[in-house]
């Protein structure tokens, strides 16, 4: 072949290997570029650093940078539709938590896509227990006191919540709710939250661990109960709901990696076999715990049928507390 | 009447508060009004929007009284273009990547202005990428991939 | 003197020369954020994350503080320059920077935003070494009644910002609250005016709403001006503060310092209110109230010295109560959380090296700020000399990068788009964007402050009147409507025998 003819053949081929569409999702070849990790919520917040950190350390495991990418609003919304609607090939992942994933699909009507099928679960990161804080100077240092402080306040006690429909609303009133007492619902948009509790304008609010974490240690706020169904490793001379005298009670947060549906399985199974062994080393565990996170792993299939579970409970604390996001 | 309109400051800006009103208060008509001890969240915006449509009924009327006219001149290509070039820069920048869609806000938005010469444009052009990539990439960190295929 | 004491030690913490690489590798990422509108706590998040958690919680706090307030220093130079706010709280700084710029005075603009948020940079870090802990105590006596009291008072004293036609200055302000409304109410989760846009169900951004009023529309309407082809500022004059200059902005300065140290303490004000309110102050207390607008330097030195000092003292209560006040500050939070420190009280005595040798950092790394700020304006000023159909081009590219950079989402880029539009045509029909902004900011607030006392007081409307610091802010807002009305009153009846 003459030298043009060499030339030609040359950018032929280099024409068509750069045609050929995305890499091949076999398991020893993946990751073979960096990958999406998709955060629904704004950049900063605790499950977002712990996120970046699983993160750096999946990209040194993995050889490929796994990039997070925040994607905020509409509770969460936008960011899991956005990934819903991503190409199944395993490099759009997502860290997503009880919110959008359990709780959305009863609170907002038209959901325009269903994340318990149009997402594939990966494995799950950690739980996030919801702390039931008080303020230090309201005189009611543990639960039987706060419930009696209900029964006996004229217009019953008030709360705080991040938001409508947040665990930390929903857990509240399934308290209410067991105790058999008046509670106003208040509102807030995420950490603020914190301030009419710290000055006790507020009574009570289940927060999740990480967010209150420095004023407990502070000594402002005094947690009097944790909503897991086992004691909290950050908090472990905190009792659990269930010791207290109230059966069953669960409710919690969490936070766990997720893929479109139809994800390939070996591509799930090398995921979810990384981020189990991360979550085992000791200076990510001692973070996470400082943090207020239990690390928790598992096969998908484990996770999957948490998830199921976690959404028929919020299901019908939803329906109960009547609460909307038109 | 109706030459008294056409470039009647006040008479214009009534009217644009009054339809703003208006349509506010017609898109919140269904949201839950509450009472004013406890408020739902349709009672501020019908009542904002109500404000708004007393406000645009006075300057409408100064308007027509006054009729003090609009100063300055108008670009219609600049009104028109320029969202034009940051809509396609927006809509770009997922399928094709950062550099395609930054080189096609430049072109568009230069094309906006009064004086376009294209070499000056296209070293401009050139600029700028490089200086993006540089400053957000690579020196930010932002994730977005330069040029997207497949 | 334990406070001799507590500062050498802060500056032996804070002179290492790790710690000082950190301070100034923050300031220069800060003030190139702060510069680029959008980019915040992302780009730093990005960039810093994999550091930040390698380096010690010393560095790594000093270096998120440098960038925090760097950006309160770059933000207000594009907004001087070419109108465009890149932080929030620059806004205000357009209002008579701009015109500053326009007017060939650029340098001066610049150099006062710099001299004043020095100063007040100085000082917040005495009072926060002075007083941190005890303020923060203060601050938690604030609670919604006294929040939306405070806001009610300005937004009535928000008329003065009114540039001559009141009437649609307020009708401008109704504009901005009904904005304001745009998202989810917090109070009923019901999503107001998002027509299903899922994007719209957070309310619009103000960065998108402020790139696209201000500076978009500022372009399309040099765009459409033949007189303003070519260069776009003629002549650039000195580029140094006169000592008229010097003289005229040491009230606002000091005037600003203190607003913004009121508003930093309060963790539930935004950053904007510290430097719109020094601006209303200046325009009150002014001989001359019909300059701002115009070009006077009150208006920058003002809300400049309130910006910086509203940003550095909102570090009390995120050190002091753990509550941080904006994303960067959440950012810094995690940071701590991370290598196991928890903010509180308690920080004081645990890890004395941090908290002070924090606060010493803060002083230097102004220091530096000032020192790297200044010779850059003479760099800044002949950028106004590039023909302005190559500058237009540039500006539209970083602002569109840096709206984009916020959420990834083209939506907001369309948003800007349709801002700038709108602004173009209230500029056209004589409707001054600033109180809509400010109606914009202060609006939701109010709301959301009056319905949550309401909820707390179980329907009970006394308890606005019943605490002595809401009571204190309605009783001055009823004042100013008096004081405001009798020489309106008055300056209408000699009007009218003008005309």
């Amino acid at each position: 072949m003459n030298r043009y003819g060499k030339c030609l053949a040359a950018v032929f081929t280099l024409f068509c290997g750069l045609l050929s569409t995305g890499p091949s999702a076999a398991s020893d070849a993946y990751p073979a570029q960096p990958v999406s990790v998709i955060v629904a919520f704004t950049a900063g917040g605790t499950t977002d650093l712990l996120t970046r950190m699983v993160s750096t350390r999946l990209s040194e495991k993995l050889g490929k940078t796994f990039v997070v990418e925040n994607k905020p609003g509409a509770g969460g919304n936008i960011g899991t539709e956005f990934v819903v609607k991503a190409k199944p090939d395993g490099y759009t992942l997502m860290v997503n938590s009880v919110g959008p994933i359990a709780v959305n699909l009863t609170l907002y009507k038209n959901l325009p896509f269903n994340p318990i099928t149009d997402l594939d679960p990966v494995v799950q990161i950690a739980d996030v227990p919801n702390v039931l804080v008080v303020p230090a100077g309201a005189n009611t240092p543990n639960l039987k006191e706060l419930i009696a402080k209900g029964k006996a306040k004229k217009g019953g006690l008030s709360y705080s919540s991040t938001g409508i429909g947040t665990s930390s609303h929903l857990a509240s009133f399934m308290f209410a709710q067991a105790a058999d007492i008046t509670a106003v619902h208040i509102p807030y948009k995420g950490a603020d939250a914190l301030n009419d509790l710290l000055a006790g304008r507020n009574d009570f609010m289940f927060a999740t661990i990480p967010s209150v974490m420095p004023h407990i240690q502070s000594g402002k706020l005094l947690p009097i109960a944790v909503s897991s169904a086992k004691r909290s490793r950050s908090l472990p001379d905190i009792p659990t709901m269930i010791e207290l005298g109230h059966p069953g009670f669960e409710a919690g947060s969490w936070f766990g990696f997720f893929a479109p549906h139809g994800t390939p399985r070996p591509v799930i199974d090398k995921l979810n076999r990384a981020v189990n062994d991360i979550i085992k080393e000791p200076s990510i565990d001692k973070q996470m715990v400082f943090a207020g996170a239990d690390p928790v792993g598992g096969p998908p299939e484990q996770f999957k049928s948490f998830i199921d579970k976690e959404y028929k409970k919020w299901q019908k604390v939803v329906k109960e507390s009547g609460a909307t996001a038109q | 009447m109706k030459l008294a309109l056409r470039n009647n400051k006040d008479f214009w800006a009534g009217m644009m508060f009054l339809w703003t009103g208006a349509g506010a208060m017609f898109v919140a008509r269904h949201y839950p009004f509450g009472t004013t001890l406890s408020m739902g969240p349709g009672y501020y915006p019908m009542v904002l929007g109500g404000m708004l449509i007393l406000f645009g009924l006075v300057i409408t009327f100064r308007g027509l009284r006054r009729n003090e006219k609009m100063q300055g001149p108008w670009s219609l290509r600049a009104l028109i273009v320029l969202p034009l070039s940051i809509v396609a820069f927006g809509i770009l920048m997922k399928p094709a990547g950062f550099i395609p869609a930054l080189a096609v806000l430049v072109f568009v938005s230069a094309a906006s202005g009064r004086e376009f010469r294209f070499k000056e444009v296209l070293l401009l052009a050139v600029f700028l990428i490089v200086l993006s990539v540089g400053l957000f990439i690579w020196g930010l960190g932002l994730p977005y991939p330069l040029i997207q295929t497949g | 003197m334990e406070l001799f004491q507590h500062l050498v030690f802060g500056f032996s913490v804070a002179l290492s020369v790790q710690n000082l690489l950190y301070c100034l590798a923050g300031c220069l990422l800060g003030t190139l954020i702060g510069v680029l509108p959008g980019i915040g706590p992302l780009a730093t998040i990005a960039m810093l994350t994999p550091i930040t958690f390698s380096i010690s919680p010393v560095g790594a706090l000093i270096m998120l503080a440098g960038i925090y307030y760097g950006a309160q220093y770059g933000g207000s130079t594009t907004a001087i320059l070419v109108n465009l706010p890149g932080e929030t709280s620059a806004v205000v700084t357009c209002l008579d920077g701009y015109p500053m710029a326009r007017n060939g005075r650029a340098g001066p603009a610049l150099g006062i935003a710099a001299i004043g948020s020095f100063f007040a940079g100085t000082v917040c870090t005495l009072v926060i070494a002075l007083f941190g802990p005890a303020v923060a105590e203060l601050a938690l006596e604030f609670g919604p009644a006294e929040y939306f009291s405070l806001m009610l008072m300005g937004l009535v004293a928000a008329a003065m910002l009114a540039q001559g036609d009141m009437v649609k200055s307020l009708a401008m302000v109704v504009m901005g609250l009904l904005l304001g409304t745009v998202g989810t109410d917090v109070n009923s989760g019901w999503r107001r005016f998002s027509f299903d846009v899922a994007e719209l169900a957070d309310g619009i951004g103000f960065v998108v709403l402020a790139v696209g009023v201000f500076a978009l529309g500022e372009i399309m309407a040099n765009l459409g001006d033949s007189k303003k082809d070519g260069v776009f500022v003629a002549k650039v004059g000195s580029l140094f503060p006169t000592r008229d200059d010097l003289k005229r902005s040491s009230g606002p300065i000091i005037r600003g310092t203190l607003i913004g140290a009121f508003f930093g303490v309060l963790p539930g004000t935004g950053p904007s209110i510290a430097s719109f309110s020094s601006y209303m102050v200046e325009k009150k207390v002014s001989k001359d109230p019909s300059r701002f607008g115009r070009g006077a330097i009150e208006g920058v030195a003002g809300p400049e010295s309130a910006n910086n000092a509203d940003a550095q003292c909102k570090f009390i209560p995120m050190l002091t109560l753990g509550i941080p006040a904006s994303g960067t500050m959440a950012l810094m939070l995690g940071a701590l959380m991370i290598h196991g420190i928890a903010p509180g009280p308690t920080v004081m005595t645990q890890r004395p090296d941090l908290f002070w040798g924090l606060i010493v950092s803060m002083w230097i790394g102004n220091l530096m700020l000032l020192v790297l700020n200044l010779p850059l304006i003479g760099l800044w000023t002949s950028l106004l000399k590039v023909p302005y159909r190559m500058l237009f081009p540039a500006i539209i590219v970083f602002s569109c990068i840096g709206i984009y950079s916020v959420q990834s989402n083209a939506f907001d880029l369309y948003l800007t788009a349709f801002f700038g539009v709108l602004g173009f045509l209230w500029m056209k029909l004589a409707c001054p964007p600033a109180p809509m902004l400010l109606g914009f900011v202060l609006g939701p607030m109010m709301e959301e402050n009056l319905r949550r006392a309401m909820l707390m007081s179980r329907g009970d409307p006394m308890v606005f009147v019943a605490e002595p610091i809401s009571l204190g802010f309605i009783l001055a807002t009823v004042l100013i409507v008096i004081v405001m009305m009798l020489p309106a009153l008055r300056k209408r009846r000699v009007a009218i025998t003008d005309k």
